[in-house]
């Protein structure tokens, strides 16, 4: 799949990079004693596969694959290229969906996939401390047997801790809990002149000077390389329950969002799909969801420490559904069969992947403006003749649109259409008060989008910032902005 | 209590030696005086240590249980062709019954069912009953279990094994309701309590969660269903002394209520989320046509050919093969892996899969760490090979 | 059957996983603060039966043993569309094997409003036996098919239908009454929906005791049991991974060794 970001190609041609040094054969040697000589790679195997993350972007290889198992051994990395001005982009499992991840200058791509323990579980304080490279279905289950949670949530759960760090990534739980930044208490940064850094801990209040760890938080690998991170936990409820709820119309199920918000009913999730979704999701995975045969569906997922208040909370959320227009609630209460319904809601984008030529906006707009937005929407699709398929945890606001290529459409020409039906619904998010990128990250194939959200003012601070923690520009170069 | 075994008559002097002597701790002392719990085997022990002899074996019981002499295995088979299992079975009852010093009886019902009982009889039964009748040709329920209920009351064997097949399983209950007796479904091992004589009938339970041990103390005979592939098969004996007996079938005399309309033999091509066995494939392979080889191998073993999503997102292969946390969930008797790194979205999809191997050249491959079997090598002269010695055997 | 198809649905209230704790010290295991849920494989039983009765019409009933709480189960299947249920209860009930769980189900069927058709789920979560089916039927002498995967037709009293055994599918005819298992290719069981789950709180769940069967205590619970339980204790677990390496042959050998421990070949 080859296709270039229009105004991407544009604005290359006025800037300016820093000049990256290529490694040598005594770098390597030097970063063989460093982490050991099994752990630098440059096989065509592990090339590949440190080329890419889960966007539609060609490969960008790197020269080296340096798989650190410390703290110390990331400080002397850093140290090194630093010096040497090897460009450096961490990896996690690079399941991101922008490029964050792709070594664009090749250079030494990091990854810190051997940084995978779980160092602590801290009943005591509600906090646990991990590497980087453990995977948030790990951390996950780790959590649970100690009847704890860490809410986000987000479907990729082969995503990495450190990855969702770096993305700031949300989920489906962001409706009730927030998102990554919300749960990330402290976290240990190596800069890129090797110098490590703390930052926060298990202090659930700080007023201590700027809070530096926000700024990592969601940087992308372009500040600092996590190595350590404290992440705040919640008791897990006792009980769970969802609602299935088919409906006559997109606009009636958007309309139902933005009711149950109003009626201060807090599910933990809220998710949009519509019948294109529940088709494809069901030809994947060979299984029947409870009703496929209407235009919009949402997914109410609530919790609660008795079945009496889960009772309540059921009913009080599936009326609202019927009232707002659903033809009907279906109500999943066993762990089996609510897995049922969120595998199949986790397997969408890989459906989707596996079935069509895509790339998918990830917008998110204030919760009231869904409505409007899903019905505006649908002109963008017909005026590019793309098919849009919006999945969404609509209870955030953040509604991901799969860009899909229709059949008819001429490979040369789907770059082009994908990019504009791109640009507008990331314009239609900005002009509603919405953001080009709700969790996935901007990284290299939507980077062109931050001016146009945030304005030059803003990006200038940003790149100051930059300068502060990385002067000589070797972390993740080419991100996040143009 | 009035099912207890063992009787305490009046006279006890609550001396506690029984309690003492009770190997399952099947006595206690109420205000005084011996009561026999549910817990008793009728093993004896009490009877012997009371100084009184007060505690009695109960007659009937006494009666009943020793009238049944003999391992009987239900030979099943298709169209005339005994299933492994039943070989299997034939074996373990010989192990039995040379424990008990009672006889190996297997009993066969059908149409032009000969060839079968010889076999049996070859393999080492001591008697073979047959029932051979034109009417009995198809597998039905109901005649079936009838007259296996008739067998069992005209033998009275002291244990009666049948495979827990799809067939053993549907009749068997009905076999075991008839005769009131109790009935162990899908053990997974059987052996001879020292202390009782008493078949131990051992089966996974809460989905192979636990196991559990069970026994028959009051009815005749101990039925058990059996796992296929638990135990070797009977082999031929040197000097076959056995004897097929030939039962009269009197089809009046038993029920018939259910008529087999067709039978179509299951296809071979079998999907990843029912196979018992699963080659999969990985990006390892290098290109698409590795998968060629993982369908020799797979159809050498009768399983089904899975994917890691990578091959799937490469276009090698279509997406129903893929296995992992995007994929399907699988759980066969055997997963091999082949190529695949084991990245934990593929986990995810088989790591309860009962035995999983794996080959891979990267001895680091995260996949080793769930294998039972984890072999450094080259998939592409592993596997060919593996495809040869399996049809070389 | 101008009246429609009587269907009755047993069914059974589980623990919701299978991951069972096990308490060393007592040999039982732990069953606290596990959910209790209709046992999987009903939940296919019931929806059969609920499409059967919306082909030809009818009512659907359904049935479970336990103790007060498994009323629970019956409400779920209610709201699933089930029409009644029926709650078998009664400490001389408790402890029993499937023989004797059969005959009490048996019994109690009898006492029910009539049925032409018994559906149940091939086999439980927690027991695994799949015994209770084809045991009932031969109590109350009618035939029985087991691993139905279709019913292709339901006609002057008879049931035209398809069965799984290990080797193929078999096609069969059998006459009403019958009692038939199903496991999960069958169909794909609805989920209950709001109103149905409004309409199942308030459902009147009639209760049958032994005093309604007054059957002989020795063939009921624990004490007509035919089987003891001498243990439970917990599988072994899986051996630690071996990882080898040498020449190809005997690479080979391993897996080879291996598949035949596994008893694949």
């Amino acid at each position: 799949m080859k296709w270039f970001p229009v105004s991407l190609k544009r604005s290359r041609s006025n800037r300016k990079m820093p000049e990256f040094a290529e490694l040598t054969p005594e770098h390597r040697a030097e970063l063989e004693s460093i982490v050991g000589k099994e752990n630098v790679s440059s096989t065509q195997e592990d090339l590949d596969k440190h080329a890419i993350d889960e966007s539609p972007l060609d490969p960008h290889p790197p020269t080296l694959v340096v798989k650190p198992g410390s703290t110390s051994e990331v400080s002397r990395v850093l140290k090194l290229a630093n010096e040497n001005m090897i460009p450096v982009t961490p990896q996690g499992s690079r399941t991101g969906l922008s490029g964050a991840s792709h070594p664009i200058h090749a250079g030494i791509a990091l990854s810190l996939e051997r940084m995978n323990r779980i160092i602590e579980i801290d009943e005591d304080n509600l906090m646990a401390v991990m590497e980087p490279g453990v995977l948030i279905s790990d951390a996950h289950e780790a959590i649970a047997k100690h009847g704890l949670y860490y809410p986000p949530d987000p479907g990729q759960e082969s995503g990495s801790v450190g990855g969702n760090i770096s993305t700031n990534a949300g989920g489906m739980r962001a409706m009730k809990y927030g998102v990554t930044r919300d749960f990330i208490n402290g976290l240990e940064v190596v800069l890129a002149s090797g110098e490590v850094i703390e930052m926060g801990g298990k202090n659930i209040k700080d007023s201590t000077g700027y809070s530096l760890i926000d700024l990592i938080i969601g940087s992308e690998g372009t500040l600092g390389v996590v190595t350590k991170a404290t992440l705040r936990l919640i008791p897990q409820f006792k009980y769970t329950a969802l609602i299935y709820a088919p409906f006559k119309s997109t606009i009636d199920a958007a309309n139902t969002v933005r009711e149950i918000v109003r009626q201060k009913i807090m599910p933990f999730g809220l998710e949009y799909m519509t019948q294109h979704t529940v088709l494809t999701v069901e030809k994947y995975l060979e299984r029947k969801l409870p009703d496929n045969s209407h235009p919009a569906y949402l997914i109410v997922a609530v919790e609660a420490n008795t079945k009496e208040e889960l009772e309540r909370q059921l009913e009080t959320a599936g009326e609202i559904c019927l009232d707002m227009g659903a033809v009907d609630a279906y109500i999943a209460d066993t762990a089996q069969r609510q897995n049922q319904i969120w595998e199949a809601r986790k397997a969408v984008f890989d459906a989707y992947l596996a079935m069509y030529t895509l790339d998918e906006a990830d917008i998110c707009i204030p919760r009231s403006k869904i409505p409007e937005y899903v019905e505006r929407a649908e002109a963008i699709g017909e005026k590019y003749g793309v098919l849009l398929a919006p999945v969404g945890h609509a209870g955030d606001g953040n509604l991901h649109y799969n860009i899909i290529k229709l059949d008819e459409t001429p490979e040369e020409e789907w770059p082009e259409l994908m990019e504009s039906a791109l640009s507008d619904l990331i314009d239609m998010s900005h002009e509603m008060g919405g953001t080009a990128s709700g969790e996935h990250g901007l990284g290299y194939t939507k980077r062109h989008y931050l001016v146009r959200e945030v304005g030059s003012t803003q990006v200038e601070l940003m790149k100051g910032i930059k300068a502060v923690f990385d002067p000589k520009g070797i972390l993740n170069p080419s991100k996040v902005w143009v | 209590m009035s099912e207890a075994p063992v009787q305490v008559m009046d006279g006890c002097i609550g001396c506690g030696l029984c309690v003492d002597s009770c190997p399952f701790d099947a006595i206690e002392m109420v205000d005084e005086v011996a009561v026999i719990t549910e817990a008793c085997r009728a093993c004896g022990e009490c009877v012997d240590a009371c100084p009184s002899g007060v505690i009695v074996m109960k007659e009937a019981a006494e009666a009943v249980l020793t009238d049944y002499k003999g391992v009987m295995v239900y030979a099943e088979h298709r169209n005339g062709r005994v299933h492994p299992v039943s070989y299997e079975l034939l074996g373990k009852a010989q192990e039995l019954a040379a424990q008990l010093m009672e006889p190996v009886y297997a009993v066969i019902v059908g149409s032009g069912v000969g060839a079968g009982a010889e076999e049996l009889v070859s393999r080492g039964a001591d008697k073979v009953f047959v029932y051979d009748d034109p009417a009995l040709k198809d597998f039905r329920d109901d005649p079936y279990s009838d007259l296996l209920t008739q067998c069992c009351n005209e033998e009275k064997p002291s244990i009666f094994l049948v495979g827990a097949t799809s067939i053993g399983r549907s009749m068997g209950p009905r076999v075991a309701a008839q005769l009131k007796t109790g009935l162990t479904a899908d053990c997974t091992s059987l052996s001879i309590d020292d202390e009782t004589g008493f078949l131990w009938q051992t089966r996974p339970a809460y989905g192979g969660n636990i196991m559990a041990t069970i026994y028959t103390p009051m009815s005749r005979p101990q039925m058990a269903t059996v796992r296929y592939k638990m135990f070797p098969e009977a082999k031929k004996v040197d000097n076959p002394k056995g004897v097929i007996i030939n039962k009269t079938v009197n089809m009046n005399m038993v029920k018939d209520r259910v008529k087999v309309l067709g039978f179509e033999e299951a296809k071979e091509q079998v999907s990843i989320t029912d196979a018992d066995i699963i080659v999969s494939g990985g990006l390892g392979m290098g290109e698409s046509t590795g998968f060629e080889l993982m369908q020799k191998l797979a159809t050498a073993l009768g399983g089904a050919v899975g994917a890691s999503r990578p091959t799937v997102d490469e276009g090698w292969i279509d997406y129903r093969h893929q296995v992992g946390l995007s994929g399907r969930t699988v759980r066969p008797q055997v997963y091999l892996a082949c190529g695949i790194s084991g990245a934990v979205q593929h986990q995810a999809g088989m790591k309860t899969s009962d035995v999983i191997i794996a080959v891979n050249k990267d001895p680091e491959a995260p996949i080793f760490r769930i294998s039972n079997l984890g072999v450094v090598g080259d998939l592409y002269e592993v596997v060919p090979r593996l495809i040869e010695k399996i049809k070389e055997q | 059957m101008s009246e429609g198809l009587k269907i009755i649905v047993p069914i059974k209230q589980v623990p919701e996983t299978t991951e069972v704790e096990f308490d060393e010290e007592t040999g039982t295991l732990k069953r606290e603060g596990v959910a209790a849920i209709i046992n999987p494989f009903d939940e296919f039983a019931i929806e059969e039966g609920l499409r059967l009765k919306e082909k030809h019409g009818g009512e659907v009933n359904v049935l479970t043993m336990g103790p007060p709480w498994a009323a629970d189960a019956l409400r779920d299947a209610i709201a699933m569309g089930a029409d009644k249920g029926w709650l078998v209860t009664d400490r001389a009930f408790a402890g029993a094997d499937t023989w004797a769980t059969s005959l009490t189900l048996a019994k109690s069927i009898e006492k029910m409003d009539g049925y032409d058709l018994i559906i149940c789920g091939l086999k439980t979560t927690d027991g695994d036996t799949g015994q209770t089916g084809p045991e009932m039927a031969e109590h109350l002498n009618i035939p029985h098919v087991c691993y139905v995967n279709e019913i292709i037709d339901v006609k002057d009293g008879k049931v035209v239908l398809k069965r799984n055994l290990d080797d193929g599918v078999e096609t069969l005819e059998a006459p009403l009454p019958l009692l038939i298992t199903v496991g999960k290719d069958i169909n794909q069981p609805r989920l209950a929906t709001l109103r149905g789950r409004i309409k199942a709180k308030k459902a009147e769940i009639k209760e049958i005791t032994n005093s309604d069967l007054q059957l002989d205590p020795k063939e009921i619970g624990l004490e007509g049991s035919f089987t003891r339980v001498v243990k439970i204790f917990e599988p072994e677990q899986h051996e630690a991974g071996e990882v080898v390496e040498g020449t190809v042959e005997e690479l080979v050998d391993a897996i080879y060794q291996k598949l035949q421990e596994c008893k694949v070949i």
